[in-house]
């Protein structure tokens, strides 16, 4: 039975073994060694994980420090593929928490630890989901923007969407609102979960800023419900105010309505128009205010030079016949303005030089956008005199071929009221970091003085009796004097056949109280299309009613008073 | 009967008394994940080696001549145990048919199974008493070993069963089978697998049958021969398609562990990251922050060696495939030192049980092999690889011993 292995035999097994021994350390060499740093990236990469950290976005305030921009919290809930076993078990208790498990199913990859399935969840849902121990499913911190005014002042705080596209002071001062985002550094598990923070190289968050606005919300929720009022009763497509401060520039009331949408994805085009800024138009009635200053204070005339208002119909060229609803025969300049003579303010204009009419006008502010901080400002249309016609001085005399924005109207009134200095309009007053530190604040800056005192103060006389006898009666209320100007301006037709007359742009504008003026306003009503379509009729009220209610506010009262 | 201590194989202790001490290390690692400790595995394995030492000792007194007398019984005991789990369904076994359980106590039969089939291999090849091989002679040892492995691996447990080929290629070889009958032998592995592309199986065979004539052995072999490839050719896809799902993507995912990186690729991909960035030095003992983050799935059982290559880094994992070289080189030492023929064949069994164990483990670790299931002797958490390793250390030492007669 003895039995030996022959020699070779042993040699070759063994050598089998050893090779396949070499083998093996061949392959650890080749990973531990030449690949090492590879597998160490990939370690790294698959057990750390650089989160975002959003910064906080900036509130906006209005100019007494009420919030009209905040945020809430809000979690995100985030799905993890790895750890779900029973996948109908799953979604169905996704869908008892009240989400989406469409959404869910629809986005489900079974290799991604981390999926955000709702975005902007309130809270809560953290303790519900813990209480049904989900195993895969948990939530992340973020936050909402919340605007507790709602539809009041939507045109001027805006929105902001995830594609950074948007509208109102959201938007236009996004770069300051939304700071700088930062990261944290997070361990993994092997599930898939985020388990420990790092604690290096991290980057906190700098917080967005906040803006401070010269609205006053008190005073936005009056002109808005005005402008719903006015719309309503006299069954308009639209409407909008601005409102003033004339010494500084700075707007307090900024209204359209109907306002927009409160969904940020709204598809309606047109609700988005920020009118006073974004809608030029043809002026009508109460762009007379304007040449009439220019004439009056280089002396073209006088408060009371004569004019020939030729019995209310007048034909000054071909296809250019003018009527006057107020029929006078040669009247003082002073009731030309007052009665809003078309023929009477046409003869003005023949005295004054084509290009001293261009000046006057562009000296107003027209044709140039006004600068106010939101986006799509319009600058109107002011025809260069070379490129007139025989008539163009004569229309644009009566606010026809010429287009302007609401906010260009308000701060050439405000300038008339203002001794003449026109100012820019400021919109945002300061802006403060978390700490409550002025990082910047916007001083009034006036841009020119467009007219002299003295002239302003006689044009503000003859604005007096526009509402005291004029067109502008219904404007008057007992609190206060007011001195303004109305507007009646046909519309062009939609079939280009020249100017309609059903559609209106009934207008009014002015400033109060007349003898020591703090606020101007502009109120624009479109196609009314009730009983009455006169500026006098529709706007006017709207402007008193606006002015009588600001006046009853207390701090306003104290305003006026010093 | 007085034991003579100098015959045994003391070398072949402390390899493996260093294996079972840095094992215990690396349990107790790796059974701390940072957000759970579970030292309970580390004092269970303690136990389980103080069970073990003591089941080798008791090995080492019995004298191998009563394996060589008894070892058929107890091929009939080792397959009705391996039957029982197939028929009677334990609790707490997660569907799996492997273990019998006798209250707290989990026995893992087809580990008995492979120690037996060494012995009744040992026997059969001793017995017959043959001479020069030939193909004939290799169908009775076919046949005993194919159906012990088609019951292992319904239990399921691949990786066992496929150690039995091991096993009987090894045995063959020491008994002096020739090398082209060895060849031979393993042909219808080849034509297993080029079968599933009918082109390459038919290029095969061509070269298969030129071969055959040119080497000289006569018709009927060369009929034989032929005639088990194109059967197993045949058959193989049959049987592949009979596999678990899980078993077939085990072996599929081995070639690309990408198809399925979040399944079956996952523990190859974690395993093979953790032992990559483990680097020359490793991270240091505890340190491993694959093995702490919980990336390494059974990192105390299947896939301790990672945490090895890990923690420790190539010097480790060197230094572990150093000692297995070792023992692996004492065994077959034992084998060529040993007179008799029965008692050589059951120690290259256990040696080669115990290679195949290391080189599969550590292979599916480092994705030279497919994922088999198969532990790290000595090192993984486990009751009955740790008693099994012993007891074949046992039988070894108690072979060894023989010598002093």
């Amino acid at each position: 039975m003895a039995f030996e292995v022959k020699y070779p035999r042993l040699i070759i097994g063994f050598a089998v073994a050893l090779t396949i021994w070499i083998g093996l350390e061949v392959k650890l060499l080749k990973i531990q060694v030449l690949q090492s740093a590879e597998y160490r990236n990939l370690a790294t990469r698959q057990q750390y994980h650089r989160l975002p950290q959003y910064a906080e976005r900036g509130a906006i305030f209005d100019a007494n420090g009420y919030q009209l921009a905040l945020n809430v919290e809000t979690v995100d809930v985030v799905m993890n593929g790895r750890q779900i076993k029973d996948k109908s078990e799953y979604f169905r208790k996704v869908a008892e928490l009240g989400l989406d498990a469409e959404v869910a199913k629809k986005k489900f990859n079974a290799d991604k630890g981390y999926i955000v399935i709702a975005k902007g969840m309130p809270p809560q849902i953290d303790n519900s989901i813990k209480k049904r121990r989900i195993e895969g499913l948990y939530t992340v911190k973020s936050s909402k923007r919340y605007y507790p005014l709602g539809y009041i002042g939507r045109f001027i705080i805006g929105f902001l969407n995830s594609e950074n596209n948007g509208s109102g002071i959201e938007e236009s001062c996004n770069h300051i609102l939304k700071g700088k985002d930062g990261w944290r550094w997070v361990r993994f598990n092997g599930r898939g979960e985020p388990f420990s923070s790092v604690g290096l190289a991290d980057q906190l968050p700098n917080p967005g800023l906040n803006i401070y606005l010269t609205i006053d919300k008190d005073i936005q929720t009056i002109v808005e419900d005005e402008l719903k009022k006015a719309v309503e009763d006299n069954e308009a497509k639209n409407a909008f105010a601005v409102l003033v401060k004339v010494k500084t520039g700075e707007i307090v009331s900024l209204a359209t309505y109907p306002s927009m949408s409160l969904e940020s994805d709204s598809t309606q085009q047109n609700s988005w128009l920020n009118r006073p800024i974004q809608e030029v138009f043809e002026p009508g009635s109460i762009f007379k205010i304007f040449l009439s200053a220019g004439a009056l204070d280089k002396g073209y005339i006088t408060e009371n030079t004569m004019i020939n208002c030729m019995g209310g119909k007048a034909t000054f060229a071909k296809d250019f016949t003018i009527t006057d609803s107020h029929k006078m025969r040669t009247s003082p300049f002073r009731d030309v303005l007052i009665y809003s003579s078309n023929i009477g303010t046409i003869q003005m204009s023949k005295r004054v030089p084509r290009e001293e009419v261009y000046e006057i006008y562009k000296r107003f502010g027209f044709g140039q956008p006004t600068g106010i901080p939101l986006s799509g400002e319009q600058r109107g249309y002011l025809i260069r005199p070379e490129l007139w016609s025989g008539v163009t001085k004569y229309s644009m005399a009566i606010g026809y071929g010429v287009s302007v924005t609401g906010i260009q109207l308000v701060m050439a009134t405000a300038a008339i009221a203002n001794k003449g200095k026109l100012m820019a309009p400021i919109l945002v007053s300061r802006i403060e970091d978390n700490n409550g530190r002025v990082i910047q604040s916007f001083k009034p800056i006036q841009v020119r003085q467009v007219i002299a005192p003295e002239t302003s103060r006689i044009l503000t006389s003859i604005l007096e009796d526009v509402v005291k006898k004029g067109t502008g009666k219904k404007a008057a209320v007992k609190e206060t004097q007011i001195a303004g100007k109305t507007s009646t301006a046909k519309k062009l037709a939609k079939n280009n056949t020249g100017y309609s007359n059903k559609q209106y742009k009934s207008a009014f504008i002015g400033y109060f109280p007349s003898k020591y003026p703090v606020y101007a306003l502009l109120v624009v009503v479109d196609e009314p299309t009730g009983h009455f379509f006169y500026g006098g009729d529709v706007a006017a009220p709207v402007f008193g009613r606006i002015a009588q209610k600001l006046l009853s506010l207390r701090n306003v009262s104290e305003v006026l008073e010093k | 009967m007085r034991i003579k201590l100098r015959y045994l194989d003391w070398q072949l202790f402390i390899g493996v008394i260093v294996a079972i001490l840095y094992g215990l290390l690396i349990v107790y690692s790796a059974s701390q994940t940072l957000d759970k400790i579970n030292t309970k595995y580390f004092f269970q394995q303690i136990i389980w080696v103080i069970v073990g030492i003591i089941l080798m000792i008791i090995m080492m007194t019995i004298p191998y001549k009563n394996y060589y007398a008894y070892c058929y019984i107890l091929l009939i005991i080792t397959i009705f145990l391996l039957l029982v789990p197939l028929i009677i369904e334990f609790q707490g076994t997660r569907g799996a048919r492997r273990w019998i359980v006798l209250g707290a106590f989990f026995f893992q039969p087809s580990e008995l199974t492979k120690i037996v089939y060494v012995m009744v291999l040992a026997r059969y090849l001793v017995d017959s008493e043959v001479k020069n091989f030939t193909l004939p002679d290799l169908i009775k040892p076919i046949l005993l070993t194919f159906p012990l492995m088609f019951l292992i691996m319904i239990e399921p447990d691949l990786g066992s069963s496929l150690s039995l080929v091991a096993v009987l290629i090894s045995l063959l070889y020491w008994k002096g089978i020739r090398l082209l009958y060895l060849f031979i032998f393993l042909t219808p592995l080849i034509s297993m697998l080029t079968s599933f592309s009918s082109l390459y199986w038919l290029i095969f065979l061509s070269f298969l049958l030129i071969f055959l004539y040119f080497s000289h052995i006569n018709f009927k072999e060369i009929l034989a021969t032929m005639t088990v490839n194109i059967i197993s050719g045949i058959s193989f896809p049959l049987f592949w398609s009979m596999l678990a799902n899980y078993q077939k993507k085990r072996i599929t995912i081995f070639w690309d562990p990408n198809i399925d990186p979040k399944g079956q690729g996952w523990n190859v991909i974690q395993s093979m990251v953790s032992i990559g960035s483990g680097g020359f030095l490793g991270k240091g003992y505890m340190q491993g922050t694959q093995k702490n983050l919980g990336f390494l799935p059974e990192q105390h059982t299947d896939f301790v060696y990672p945490v090895i290559g890990e923690e420790w880094g190539f010097i480790g994992c060197a230094f572990i495939l150093l000692i297995f070289l070792f023992i692996i080189y004492r065994l077959i030492n034992s084998a060529t030192s040993i007179r008799n023929p029965f008692a050589s064949l059951v120690v290259i069994g256990i040696c080669s049980i115990l290679a195949f164990h290391v080189f599969v483990n550590i292979g599916m670790t480092i994705g030279l092999v497919p994922v088999t299931g198969i532990v790290l002797p000595f090192i993984s958490y486990g009751g009955s690889s740790i008693s099994f390793f012993l007891i074949s250390i046992g039988i070894v030492q108690s072979i060894n011993l023989s010598r002093s007669e």
